[in-house]
C-alpha cells in the first residue's frame, strides 16, 4: 500500500504530463476555438436555458391573455405568432439541446472518455444551434415570426394564406437546426460505440448512455423526413413548386405524413435521454443497482423501434381509410407496454433499496407522478374514437404537457441538482430547490390539470379568446394563477443557479455516492477527464473496488495514462477490449467558420439575396476543405523515410 | 489455400472482433449515409404518394410525356462505372502505389462529371420542352429529387479533387489513406441511390 502522498505525488506526475498537451487557449479566442466536450455541453445547457425562459415568458403572455373571456392583452396576430414560437422552441430549441447539452457533458464522462469522437463536430454542432435558435427567437422581435402553429399544416402555412417571411424563418431555422442535431447524434453513436473505457462491454455501458445512442439512432432516421418536409415546404413558398398545393396535383395530407413520420419519434427523442436520467438518479439514491437493467436496455430499443410506427395516430381525425386507423391505434397501445417497464423497473428499484430523498431523487418521485397521468391520456388517445372526440381540443394540451413538462423537464431539473457539483465545482441548495419542486409541482398541476376538463367541455386549442357565456372562465383563471406559481417556482431554482455559482459550497467529487464513471473525476473535470483510463470491472464502476483500483494502480502503464499527446483509447465496438490510442483534434478556428457560413447561406435564402447565400457556400466550403486536408502524413514523413 | 483455412478458423483468429478497429470516420461516414439514404426515402415516398395516393392512372400527370430514357441509361452507366477506378484507386494507395490512387481518382472525376454534364442537358431538354419545377407536383419532385442527387454529386466531386490535390502533394501514403476509403463510401452509395431514383422516376414511370 502508498501512502497518501505518495499517491498525490504519483497523480501530479500524471497530471504535470497531461496539461500542457490538453490546455486550450483562454480569453476570446479560446472562447471561439474550444474543442473540450465539457465546455460545449455547458454552453448547450445554458443556451438551451435561455430558449427555455424565452418560451416559458411568451406562455406567461397566452395565460395572461386567457385569464378571462375577451381579454384584449395581446393581439390575435401576435397571439399566433406566440403559441408557435412557443411550441417550436420548447420542443425543438429546449428539450432536445438540453439533453444534448446533458449528453455532451457527461457521455465521456459515464464511458471513461477524454473527449468526443468528433470534438470539432461537437464545437460545430453548438453553433448551428444557437445560430438557428436565435434566428427563430429572434424573429419574434421584428413581428416576423412563424405564426403556423408547431407543426405547421399546409394549405395554412403555404405562401397565398400566410404571406410574409415567418413560415420561411421556421422552415429555414428548423433545417439548420436538422443539421446540428444529426450531426450531434452521429458523433454521440460514434463515441459511445469506439471510445468506450477497456472493459466496459456493452451490458456495461450506463443507462444514460444507452438511452441517449437510441435517441441518436432515432435522430438518424427521423429528422431526414422532417429536413425533407421543410425543404419542400420552403420551396413551394419561395420558388413556385407544387408539392403540397392540391390545385396542381400536390398533396396537404403528405406534409402531415412527413411531419409525423419525424414527429411521433419526437416525442421518444425528447423523452427517451430524460428517462435514462431518471435511470442515473434512482439507484444512486434507492442506494442500490437498477433493477432489470437488460429489460430497461431492451424497452429503450423496443421504444426507439416501435416509435417509428405509431405515427398516424395523430392524424386520426385526417380521414384515412379504416384499416390503418386500426394498425395504427393498436400499435400505440403496445409502445406503452415498453414505458411501462420502465416504470415498474423504477418503483421496484426504489422498493428493494432503501431510499433517500435529496432535491435530485424529490424531482425524480414528481416525474413519476406527472408523467404517469401523462401517459394515461395518452393511452387514451390510442383510442380512435376517444381521440376523435378531444382532437384539436384542451385535453391534448393537458396531456402532452404531463408528458413533456412531466417526462422532460422535471428529470432535466433532477439533473441540475444531480450533476450540478459536476459541472460547476459548486453545490446547489436543498432548502431552495426543496421549495422550488413544490412550487413547480403544485403550480403544473393547477395550470395544467384544468387543461383536461377545459377540453372536455370543448374549448379548442390555440384560441387567442374565448366568449363568456361558455363557463370556461373560471378554469382558465385557475390556470393562470397556476402558471404564475410555476413561474415562481422555476426563478427559485434560476435563483439558487445564480447564488451557487457565487457563492455555493464546494462540491465534493462523488457528492451522493453515484455508481457511474463521471464521478471517479474532480469536480469540475479536469480537460483530460481520467489522468488514467480506467478500467471497468462492473455495471457499477463507482461502487466496485477492482475498478477503483485500476486508476491508481495503473498510473505507471503509459498504455493508460496516454500522455503521448492528445490521446484517447479506442477500444473495441462490442466488448470495449483496447485496441490503440486515437489522437484527438486540436482546438480549431474551423467549426465557427463552417457554421458561420451556413448561418449566412440560411440567411441569405431567408431574405433572397443569392449574392449572400453563396458567399455563405463559399466560406463554408472552404473551411470544410481545410478541415478535412489530410495533415497526418506530414507528421509522418520523417518515419518513413527512415524505414526505408 | 487449407492452410489459410487453418488459420483463418483456429480458435484466436476466430475470437478476434469483425470487423476490428475501423476507425470513428469510417462510422462516422457510415452514419451521415444512413441519415441521407433516409432523406432519399422520404424523397422517393412522397413521389410515390403523389402518384399512387393523390393522382390518376395517368402519370405522369397532364400533358407530359414519359420519361425518355436515352440520357437517364447513360448517366446510369456513367456513375456505375465511375464507382470502379475508386475501388482501384483505394486498393492501390493500400499497397502505397501512388500512380493508381491518382489514376483512379481522376478517372472517377471525369466520370462524375461527365454525369454532371448530361444531367445539364437532360435538364436543358425538359425545361425548355417538357415541364419545370412549377409546372405541377410532379414537376416539382422529378426536380427536387433529381436535384438533391445531383448536389450530392457535385459535393462527391469536390472531396475526390481534395484527394487528388492532396495525392498530388504526397499527403496520403500507404499509411494514411482512411480519406479514400470514407471519400468511396460515400461515392458508392450516391451511385446506389441513383440506380434507385433511376428505377423510380425514369423505369417505373413507363408503366
Amino acid at each position: 500500500m502508498t501512502t497518501v502522498e505518495e499517491q498525490q505525488a504519483a497523480d501530479a506526475a500524471v497530471a504535470e504530463r497531461l496539461e500542457p498537451v490538453w490546455e486550450e487557449s483562454g480569453g476570446l479566442r479560446g472562447w471561439f476555438t474550444t474543442v473540450d466536450h465539457k465546455k460545449i455541453g455547458r454552453r448547450y445547457l445554458v443556451t438551451a436555458a435561455l430558449f427555455f425562459v424565452a418560451a416559458g415568458l411568451e406562455a406567461m403572455v397566452m395565460r395572461s391573455q386567457l385569464a378571462g373571456a375577451r381579454l384584449d392583452v395581446v393581439s390575435p396576430e401576435l397571439y399566433n405568432q406566440l403559441f408557435t414560437l412557443h411550441g417550436t422552441t420548447m420542443i425543438f430549441f429546449f428539450s432536445t439541446p438540453m439533453l444534448f447539452g446533458f449528453g455532451n457533458y457527461l457521455l465521456p464522462l459515464m464511458i471513461g472518455s477524454r473527449d468526443m469522437a468528433f470534438p470539432r463536430l461537437n464545437a460545430f454542432t453548438y453553433y448551428v444551434f444557437a445560430s438557428s435558435g436565435l434566428l427563430l427567437t429572434g424573429s419574434l422581435l421584428f413581428g416576423a415570426a412563424p405564426s403556423g402553429g408547431w407543426f405547421a399544416y399546409v394549405p395554412l402555412t403555404e405562401e397565398q394564406y400566410l404571406p410574409g417571411i415567418g413560415m420561411d424563418v421556421y422552415c429555414l431555422s428548423l433545417l439548420l437546426l436538422g443539421v446540428s442535431t444529426t450531426a450531434g447524434a452521429i458523433n454521440f453513436i460514434v463515441t459511445a460505440l469506439t471510445m468506450r473505457a477497456p472493459g466496459m462491454s456493452l451490458n456495461r455501458v450506463p443507462l444514460f448512455v444507452w438511452s441517449l445512442v437510441v435517441t441518436a439512432f432515432m435522430v438518424v432516421f427521423a429528422l431526414a423526413p422532417l429536413n425533407v418536409d421543410n425543404l419542400l415546404l420552403f420551396l413551394d413558398r419561395r420558388f413556385g413548386f407544387h408539392v403540397f398545393d392540391p390545385d396542381d396535383g400536390g398533396d396537404p395530407v403528405l406534409w402531415q405524413h412527413l411531419f409525423w413520420l419525424f414527429g411521433h419519434p419526437d416525442v421518444y427523442i425528447i423523452v427517451l435521454p430524460a428517462l435514462g436520467i431518471v435511470s442515473s438518479i434512482v439507484p444512486t439514491f434507492s442506494r442500490r443497482p437498477i433493477v432489470a437493467y437488460p429489460l430497461l436496455v431492451l424497452s429503450a430499443v423496443a421504444t426507439g423501434i416501435i416509435s417509428f410506427g405509431v405515427w398516424v395516430h395523430h392524424m386520426f381525425v385526417t380521414g384515412l381509410p379504416q384499416l390503418s386507423l386500426s394498425f395504427f391505434s393498436a400499435a400505440s397501445l403496445i409502445v406503452t407496454i415498453p414505458s411501462g417497464i420502465q416504470i415498474f423497473a423504477w418503483l421496484f428499484t426504489i422498493m428493494l433499496g432503501r431510499l433517500v430523498v435529496r432535491t435530485p431523487m424529490l424531482w425524480i418521485l414528481g416525474f413519476l407522478v406527472v408523467f404517469v397521468a401523462g401517459g394515461v391520456t395518452g393511452v387514451m388517445f390510442a383510442v380512435v374514437p376517444f381521440d376523435q372526440q378531444t382532437h384539436d381540443s384542451y385535453f391534448v394540451v393537458a396531456h402532452f404537457h404531463y408528458v413533456l413538462f412531466g417526462g422532460a423537464v422535471f428529470p432535466i431539473i433532477a439533473g441540475i441538482y444531480y450533476w450540478f457539483g459536476k459541472f460547476t465545482g459548486r453545490m446547489l441548495s436543498e432548502r431552495l430547490g426543496r421549495w422550488s419542486f413544490w412550487l413547480v409541482f403544485a403550480g403544473f398541476n393547477v395550470t395544467f390539470f384544468p387543461m383536461h376538463v377545459l377540453g372536455l367541455l370543448g374549448m379548442p386549442r390555440r384560441v387567442y379568446t374565448y366568449e363568456p357565456d361558455l363557463g370556461w372562465e373560471g378554469w382558465n383563471l385557475l390556470e393562470t394563477v397556476g402558471a404564475y406559481v410555476l413561474l415562481v417556482g422555476l426563478a427559485l431554482t434560476l435563483f439558487n443557479v445564480v447564488r451557487a455559482l457565487r457563492r455555493g459550497p464546494a462540491a465534493p467529487d462523488n457528492p451522493w455516492g453515484g455508481d457511474s464513471l463521471e464521478w471517479a473525476t474532480s469536480s469540475p473535470p479536469k480537460e483530460y477527464n481520467f489522468p488514467v483510463v480506467p478500467t471497468v470491472h462492473s455495471l457499477h464502476p463507482m461502487w466496485d473496488e477492482r475498478t477503483l483500483a485500476t486508476m491508481v494502480e495503473d498510473r505507471q502503464d503509459p498504455g493508460r495514462t496516454l500522455t503521448d499527446g492528445k490521446q484517447a483509447m479506442r477500444t473495441s465496438d462490442l466488448d470495449g477490449v483496447p485496441e490503440h490510442p486515437l489522437d484527438l483534434p486540436e482546438e480549431s478556428v474551423l467549426p465557427v467558420v463552417v457554421a458561420t457560413g451556413l448561418f449566412v447561406l440560411t440567411v441569405g435564402a431567408l431574405f433572397g439575396l443569392a449574392v449572400v447565400a453563396w458567399a455563405g457556400v463559399a466560406v463554408s466550403v472552404a473551411g470544410l476543405v481545410v478541415w478535412h486536408w489530410p495533415r497526418a502524413a506530414r507528421q509522418e514523413g520523417p518515419r518513413q523515410e527512415q524505414q526505408a | 489455400m487449407s492452410g489459410t483455412v487453418s488459420a483463418a478458423t483456429r480458435p484466436d483468429a476466430v475470437a478476434r472482433e469483425v470487423p476490428a478497429g475501423r476507425r470513428p470516420g469510417w462510422w462516422g461516414m457510415v452514419l451521415t449515409l444512413a441519415t441521407d439514404v433516409a432523406a432519399f426515402a422520404a424523397l422517393l415516398a412522397a413521389y410515390f404518394y403523389i402518384r399512387f395516393v393523390t393522382a390518376g392512372d395517368n402519370w405522369p400527370p397532364g400533358e407530359i410525356p414519359e420519361p425518355k430514357l436515352l440520357k437517364a441509361w447513360i448517366m446510369t452507366g456513367l456513375l456505375l462505372t465511375s464507382s470502379l477506378p475508386l475501388v482501384v484507386a483505394d486498393l492501390g494507395i493500400k499497397k502505397g502505389r501512388r500512380g493508381r490512387l491518382l489514376a483512379g481518382v481522376g478517372l472517377t472525376f471525369l466520370l462524375g462529371a461527365a454525369f454532371l454534364a448530361v444531367q445539364g442537358l437532360e435538364y436543358h431538354e425538359k425545361l425548355t420542352k417538357e415541364f419545370t419545377p412549377q409546372t405541377n407536383a410532379y414537376g416539382s419532385l422529378f426536380f427536387a429529387i433529381t436535384g438533391f442527387h445531383g448536389l450530392h454529386v457535385i459535393l462527391g466531386l469536390l472531396a475526390l479533387l481534395l484527394i487528388l490535390v492532396a495525392g498530388l502533394s504526397g499527403r496520403i501514403t500507404r499509411h494514411h489513406h482512411a480519406v479514400v476509403r470514407i471519400t468511396g463510401l460515400y461515392w458508392h452509395t450516391v451511385g446506389a441511390v441513383w440506380i434507385v431514383i433511376f428505377a423510380s422516376l425514369y423505369l417505373a414511370a413507363q408503366l
